[in-house]
């Protein structure tokens, strides 16, 4: 079953001149790992507002079109119900903690879709050891650096047991360890949980290791949504469209030309890895 | 030097560890309302005195630790020169009472016994506050509203004040670093200059203040908040506190005290402003 439907969706703001997105369609199956990249204001952040129903349940504008989740319409959908289905997490990890400790915050997403308070205790305990944090529980906000606040907020959204976690640039505010420890997380979240995750990223190296599919945007228009692999074997296209492509990844496709071998490289760093010793052995076995 | 023996909240330091965490919030905050009621039953200063030491001793037991007050000396001396000052620029005097002038200003004793009267009172409340402040987190102060049935909206409205308290020092700071870091020299300007450029800081602190205020509305509307079905909402962090037997036992003493200060004061004005030592000490004014 599809996590995310969306057919014929046109978005305009309230406040811009034209529409943000006219027509879009785009299915995203459940239990996929989709990473969405391209440059600023190409419509990546409202894409995932209209996936969480942040458009049009609290931005205002022209809507038309459905955005359905597992089938169920998000404008017709409560914030509860919409939190139950997709949890989201947002660049600022400052804007997202709205209680005085971490333990506080994971429990307030729960006490807002009605989750017993011995159930609280017991995802507390759960996601806590998941994202590392059972040292900070009883911390305030102000005692957490912001690669610690950006995982109390995955924690906080974990905990709902949502079935599709969208993270909308969670480590654009961060240094380059805190974005570490928010990927390390993610990759942790893929291993051992069965969801459907959505990242909007411009790490492209993180979203080639992570991600199962990835989805191209410019100017609101999906310009490329394939499987990772068959996604950057169109180096010039991605080029075009203002992304710098992982070297690694150049390199590759450098040494496919130079070789005759027409194929998808590998994407993800280990494997590149080993395909680029292959094919030196294979170019030393010709010599 | 930062104490490890304290914690920082929004409204100031927390002892890490205190025998007053074993008592419910609830508790807390009705010790800190008796705390800031008694004293107003009390006009003799030398009672209040007595008030304020059992205040300072309360400081003690709960192991504050009192270098943290110093923050506070700045408003003890604002309230002391403001009290002083307003007694005597427009006094309080019987008809016909004769002036004590000094330099060319008329001091009144009646004023003066008032003057001291309230001054030790509000001194009396202001420590009372800053201890409640210095030994309840954030966390407590909502529990205590939550048990005693305040609506959740009224204190979660709380708690997101105190929350936006502390972003906006955050904020304050960094637009103060980046300022030092383009060469603004705070310390070396005058008092008037500081005074001056304050108004600056304020212009980028708002416009952060509304842009976060913003993304903390879709933050809530993302985790499903929803004020209208709050009555049925779980409370975990209530859950965390209970109210024990030291709780009953420590409201029924705050309760009698407080009983008897009010009985005392309405029924033979025990505490009332011309037993007191001060009374005497300035010649019987009343």
């Amino acid at each position: 079953m599809d996590a995310v439907t969306i057919k014929n969706l046109s978005w305009k703001y309230e406040q811009s001149s034209g529409f943000l997105f006219e027509n879009l369609n785009l299915s995203v199956p459940e239990n996929t790992f989709l990473g969405i990249i391209g440059s600023n204001e190409s419509g990546k952040t409202s894409l995932v507002s209209c996936i969480k129903g942040i458009i049009p349940n609290i931005e205002t504008g022209i809507y038309k079109g459905e955005v359905s989740l597992f089938g169920k319409a998000v404008k017709d959908m409560d914030s509860d119900l919409i939190a139950q289905t997709a949890g989201m997490v947002f660049s600022d990890p400052d804007a997202q903690f709205t209680t005085m400790s971490v333990e506080e915050e994971i429990a307030f997403g729960l006490e807002n879709i009605g989750v017993s308070v011995e159930e609280i205790r017991e995802r507390i305990q759960w996601v806590s050891k998941l994202t590392h944090l059972e040292n900070l529980l009883d911390k305030p906000p102000y005692d957490l650096s912001g690669g610690q606040k950006q995982r109390v907020a995955i924690a906080a959204v974990l905990a709902t047991h949502p079935k599709i976690m969208i993270l909308d640039e969670p480590t654009s505010m961060l240094d380059p360890k805190s974005k570490d420890e928010v990927f390390d997380i993610l990759q942790q979240i893929k291993r051992e949980l069965k969801m459907t995750i959505i990242v909007v990223e411009h790490n492209i190296e993180k979203i080639a290791e992570l991600s199962d599919a990835v989805l191209l945007m410019n100017k609101g228009k999906i310009i490329r949504y394939e499987e990772t692999r068959t996604f950057f074997s169109a180096v010039d296209l991605l080029k075009e469209n203002g992304l710098k492509v992982p070297e690694s990844i150049e390199l590759i496709y450098y040494l496919y030309d130079k070789y005759g071998v027409d194929t998808t490289a590998p994407v993800k760093f280990n494997e590149i890895a080993a395909e680029i010793q292959r094919l030196l052995r294979l170019n030393e076995e010709a010599v | 030097m930062r104490n490890e023996n304290m914690k920082k909240t929004v409204l100031g330091f927390v002892p890490v560890q205190s025998p007053i965490y074993a008592m419910h919030p609830v508790t807390r905050i009705i010790l800190f309302v008796a705390l800031g009621f008694i004293p107003l039953f009390i006009q003799m200063p030398e009672v209040n005195l007595l008030f304020l030491l059992l205040v300072l001793i309360l400081f003690k037991v709960s192991k504050v630790d009192l270098h943290q007050l110093k923050v506070y000396v700045p408003v003890i001396a604002t309230l002391t020169c403001f009290l002083l000052a307003s007694y005597t620029i427009f006094p309080t005097k019987l008809p016909g009472e004769i002036p004590i002038v000094i330099y060319g200003i008329s001091f009144y004793k009646y004023s003066i016994l008032w003057s001291i009267c309230i001054y030790v009172r509000i001194l009396t409340l202001v420590l009372s506050s800053i201890f409640f402040f210095s030994t309840n987190r954030e966390r407590d102060i909502l529990v205590g509203l939550r048990t005693l049935r305040v609506p959740f909206a009224a204190s979660y409205f709380l708690g997101l004040t105190l929350r936006s308290a502390g972003m906006f020092m955050e904020d304050y700071q960094i637009v103060r670093e980046a300022e030092r870091a383009r060469g603004l020299d705070m310390a070396a300007m005058s008092w008037l200059k500081k005074l001056k450029h304050f108004p600056m800081y304020m212009i980028p602190l708002f416009t952060l203040a509304i842009r976060r205020s913003e993304d903390i509305s879709v933050g809530l509307y993302a985790k499903g908040t929803q004020i209208r079905h709050s009555a049925n909402r779980p409370d975990y962090l209530r859950s965390l506190f209970h109210f024990g037997k030291i709780d009953i036992a420590a409201n029924f003493l705050i309760v009698a005290v407080f009983i008897a200060v009010v009985v005392a004061d309405f029924g033979c004005q025990a505490f009332a402003l011309h037993h007191s030592i001060v009374n005497v000490l300035l010649g019987n004014v009343i």
